[in-house]
């Protein structure tokens, strides 16, 4: 069997980035979902696995300043670099992105044989990045707060410190539902082939998925040159 | 407990020694005793020079525990009578009270746990301060414990214990525990409550019942749900909320540096939220966060310490709960449901 053509998707610094947001978001989960759910047996050996209650936050705060140094990183990428600013802009939602999506619900229910026009990226690939964004925003704002708490409720009463409590509390376990679960399923196992989606470890995806799923960024990158068909 | 072991064997020995001096002898009549003793000046000054009066009230002894009971049974090293200045030594009670003793005198585990309690440790250490059993329960006026009359009684155990601790006493006498007792409210907590009987032993250690980390397993024995507080009208859904609070998961975890029922609310001094003078007053709460939390404010007191979000009563903070409660469930349901469409579009694709 040939080796079938692929193209690179992600860069380097890229696939770097994904790594460290989520070995990032996998401490925390595993450290703040340990102490949400304290009373389970799980959650109880997860604590003592994490060398206590103590050396626990400590780890949880460890991977947050990761998180928040590989996110500082992303926006800096963003304002400042070339190819950042690109990958933003492409996905950023648009108006066609709802007219896309619609064409892929009636495609999924079975209804059309139409398949949506998508570029760079499809709208379920922008709704997982602006969750991302929306939800580990929250997350930062709100650990920051139970972080330093003295200094918070210098300024904050104690109630509203107890709905930052809260909010941390449910939105860490709604990211963590999102990515472990749809994010995970959406882009990372396949039941075509292959299983595993290897693109966030090498970057490249087959050519002939690129056709399938973003058929204008294909299109486009022959307009411009950038590929040839075969 | 070997410790408690030869404890008793001392007192068997001296048990056996004492009733073959006894099968000799008869048994000195508790009226022999009181041609002097019952005499209300009989005194004598101790070599430090205190002035101890030695008169025994016929009528106490008679309605103790022990009015069979001849004096000699317990002071036995009185073997003639006038005992002519001969020092009599402090009465040793596990003579009798020992486990399987012939008398029949009560015996149970929970007395031994005195041998290792801090009394027990510093009596044995030469203490001469310490308590031994008649500096609590009597000398002469040994009683049940439910006899109002005993110094064991609910009701005057804390004046018992505060003949000692006078200071400590004082405190707790005016404190939300200590009025109601005096009120007539029985159930309320006295020292032992908290403390410990046989068995008290110092805060700083760490099997004590009022030990830092300890002190979250006491307080509930009275403020748990369905405890003798709920009998009062006294809220009792604090001990799950401090549970689930930072300072409780912290306990339970075994952190020592986090807040535990006393620290906030006080130890002897407990008063009730309301009370200008209470730990936990509003206008109190930032001197005593501020122990822990430098720079505490009055932001401390804005808001439900003890809050749970899923009563309506929190206010914002329940529906804040609810929202994300009820937002988690649907988003669930939502990516379940997006991954079951997809799955049956795969399925139809695969058919094809």
């Amino acid at each position: 069997m040939r080796p079938e053509k692929e193209v690179l998707r992600f860069s380097r610094g890229q696939r770097i980035q994904h790594i460290i947001l989520f070995s990032s978001l996998i401490v925390l989960a595993l450290t703040g979902l340990a102490l949400r759910f304290h009373e389970n047996l799980v959650a109880r050996t997860l604590i003592a696995l994490e060398g206590g209650i103590e050396l626990r936050g400590l780890i949880h705060r460890i991977a947050a300043a990761a998180l928040l140094l590989v996110v500082a990183g992303h926006f800096i990428q963003i304002l400042f670099g070339e190819r950042g600013h690109r990958e933003f802009m492409a996905i950023v939602p648009r108006a066609k992105d709802i007219r896309n999506s619609w064409t892929a619900l009636k495609h999924n229910m079975g209804i059309s044989k139409e398949r949506p026009m998508y570029d760079r990226y499809t709208g379920l690939q922008k709704l997982q990045y602006w969750a991302v964004v929306l939800g580990v925003g929250i997350m930062i704002l709100t650990g920051f707060l139970l972080w330093f708490p003295s200094q918070a409720m210098a300024v904050m009463p104690k109630w509203l410190m107890d709905i930052t409590l809260i909010v941390h509390g449910y939105q860490g376990t709604l990211v963590f539902m999102v990515l472990f679960l749809w994010h995970l399923y959406n882009v990372h196992v396949r039941f075509g082939r292959p299983f595993f989606n290897w693109a966030w470890l090498t970057g490249r995806i087959p050519l002939s998925e690129l056709k399938e799923i973003h058929p204008a960024e294909y299109e486009r990158l022959l307009r411009q040159g950038e590929l040839r068909d075969e | 407990m070997p410790r408690s072991f030869s404890f008793l064997f001392v007192g068997l020995v001296a048990a056996s020694l004492s009733l073959l001096v006894l099968s000799s002898k008869d048994i000195l009549a508790l009226t022999k005793c009181t041609i002097c003793h019952g005499k209300r000046e009989l005194r004598k000054i101790q070599p430090t020079g205190k002035l101890v009066s030695l008169y025994v009230d016929e009528w106490v002894l008679q309605n103790s525990v022990h009015a069979k009971q001849a004096c000699t049974d317990c002071h036995s090293d009185v073997v003639e009578i006038p005992h002519k200045g001969k020092l009599v030594e402090k009465v040793n009670c596990t003579r009798c009270h020992y486990r399987g003793n012939p008398a029949g005198a009560p015996q149970m585990v929970k007395y031994t746990e005195y041998a290792e309690s801090v009394h027990g440790i510093a009596a044995r250490a030469g203490n001469q301060k310490a308590p031994v059993c008649q500096d609590c329960h009597g000398a002469h006026n040994v009683r049940k414990h439910a006899d109002p009359q005993s110094g064991m009684w609910r009701g005057t155990i804390s004046e018992t214990c505060g003949r000692c601790h006078l200071e400590v006493y004082s405190v707790y006498r005016e404190s939300i525990h200590g009025r109601a007792v005096k009120e007539g409210k029985l159930d309320s907590a006295v020292c032992t409550d908290c403390h410990g009987e046989h068995s008290i032993k110092s805060p700083e250690n760490p099997e004590s019942t009022v030990y830092l980390t300890n002190i979250p397993q006491t307080c509930p024995k009275c403020h748990a749900p369905k405890g003798i507080a709920s009998k009062y009208g006294i809220k009792t859904g604090q001990v799950k909320t401090f549970e689930d609070s930072f300072h409780g998961i912290g306990i339970k975890f075994g952190m020592k540096t986090v807040a535990s029922c006393a620290s906030c609310h006080g130890v002897h001094d407990i008063r009730a939220a309301d009370d200008l003078r209470s730990t936990v007053h509003i206008k109190n709460i930032p001197t005593t966060c501020g122990k822990c939390h430098s720079g505490a404010n009055i932001n401390y007191a804005k808001g439900r310490i003890h809050v749970d979000p899923k009563k309506k009563e929190s206010g914002a903070i329940f529906y804040v709960s609810f929202f994300f409660k009820w937002l988690t469930i649907s988003v669930m349901l939502g990516l379940l449901a997006h991954m079951a469409l997809d799955l049956s579009r795969r399925a139809r694709e695969r058919k094809r």
